[in-house]
């Protein structure tokens, strides 16, 4: 069977965030525990790049020791202030 | 010339960080897989994925099985997976200017060529899709520097596609040391694969024998291989193949008939693809929803060990 949409009328349109919500490099949810992160939230931050790409502390701290770039840009990795 | 890239040279210690994200990204990739490509983790080795890349349609890798084997590092995702093509015809067949006869994958996200280098957002299936990409529709053009040539390029292309038959498909499905080295599971998809789209392998063998006379060498202008078609040869393997494995009496669908029809219009249509989209669905086809979410006691897709 086939279905043709001949017309689409939104009214209202919901998502899950968590996609949004993980950490690029572990896969976890940012207000989750970072792998190796002795536990969530404070013990496992988040941090911004000037870039705007995020990621929990530990897991970019141990990428910028391969490299000085943001995983997902490329761009040089520069900290952005907190409270961005 | 170093062995770093090969994952049978690799050590085999794991840390337990590494297993759990090789675990969800190949469990992320069986939930979701995108088109012709499946994965399962080794039985004993929590570490080792294997890859079955399908060639995808239009392309002259069309319906050849690429049994890949990856190794994920103790620094995982913070360095790329080793990797290794095991489909090489014993390490006869240079596939593609970026795959090498030894094995041997050469992408810049793996380290292994210039460009855009590795970072840990990339992970199992953007791995596996970047190799995928490799299987094009004009591999000779791969090679970095060739000028435009498109006798060349034929010429690279025909030689391709008699080897993606010869080894990428029968060599995968038939009873062979390498077929024996799969993962089972891995081997029932491709056979299952095969057994889909067995009419257009035999059009390929019938329709190339014209083009590539029996004994003719292969003009590689690449000049990385030697060797001879044999389209006819290949063609009685086929269906020597196809009726053990149960796929001679194939004739599953409106398709074949339409192929049929078409056939008899004359073949003036040109080499390359089968015609218009006969052949084209194979992989959805052949990828029931059943397969799709396998079930427990399902054999043929690319489950996890537990
Ligand atoms: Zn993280
Ligand atoms: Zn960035």
């Amino acid at each position: 069977m086939q279905v043709t949409v001949k017309s689409w009328h939104a009214v209202a349109s919901w998502t899950w965030t968590s996609e949004d919500d993980v950490c690029g490099i572990c896969h976890m949810p940012l207000d989750g525990c970072a792998p190796g992160a002795p536990g969530p939230g404070d013990d496992s931050p988040v941090v911004w790049g000037r870039c705007s790409h995020y990621f929990h502390l530990m897991c970019i701290n141990t990428w910028l020791h391969n490299k000085n770039t943001c995983p997902i840009c490329r761009r040089k990795w520069e900290f952005a202030r907190c409270a961005a | 010339m170093g062995s770093e890239w090969d994952p049978l040279l690799a050590d085999d210690n794991s840390s337990g960080k590494v297993v759990r994200c090789v675990y969800s990204q190949t469990l992320n990739l069986t939930r979701d897989p995108p088109e012709g490509i499946f994965a399962m983790i080794d039985e004993h080795r929590a570490t080792i994925v294997h890859a079955l890349i399908c060639g995808p349609r239009d392309t002259v890798y069309d319906g050849g099985f690429f049994y890949f084997l990856l190794r994920f590092p103790n620094d995982y995702p913070f360095s790329p997976p080793k990797v290794r093509l095991m489909t090489t015809g014993g390490g006869s067949v240079h596939f593609n200017p970026n795959l090498y006869s030894c094995g041997k994958v050469c992408l810049s996200i793996l380290g292994t060529w210039s460009g855009p280098a590795w970072t840990p957002v990339q992970n199992l299936t953007s791995v596996l899709l970047s190799i995928q990409s490799l299987l094009s529709t004009d591999p000779y053009y791969n090679e970095p520097g060739v000028p435009r040539n498109v006798v060349a390029s034929e010429q690279y292309s025909d030689y391709v596609r008699h080897e993606t038959m010869r080894v990428a498909v029968l060599d995968m499905v038939g009873d062979t040391s390498l077929a024996r080295s799969m993962p089972p599971k891995l081997l029932s998809v491709a056979r299952s694969l095969f057994i889909a789209h067995f009419p257009v392998y035999r059009d390929t063998c019938e329709e190339h024998a014209k083009r590539n006379p029996e004994g003719a060498a292969f003009a590689d202008p690449l000049g990385k291989t030697t060797g001879t078609f044999c389209w006819r040869g290949l063609g009685s393997r086929l269906a020597a193949v196809g009726s053990r494995l149960g796929a001679a009496n194939f004739e599953p669908d409106a398709e074949r008939s339409e192929r049929d029809a078409e056939g008899e219009g004359g073949g003036q249509g040109g080499s390359g693809s089968p015609s218009g989209g006969s052949g084209g669905e194979w992989l959805s086809q052949a990828l029931t929803p059943r397969q799709r979410h396998a079930s427990p006691g399902q054999p043929a897709v690319a489950r996890l060990s537990a």
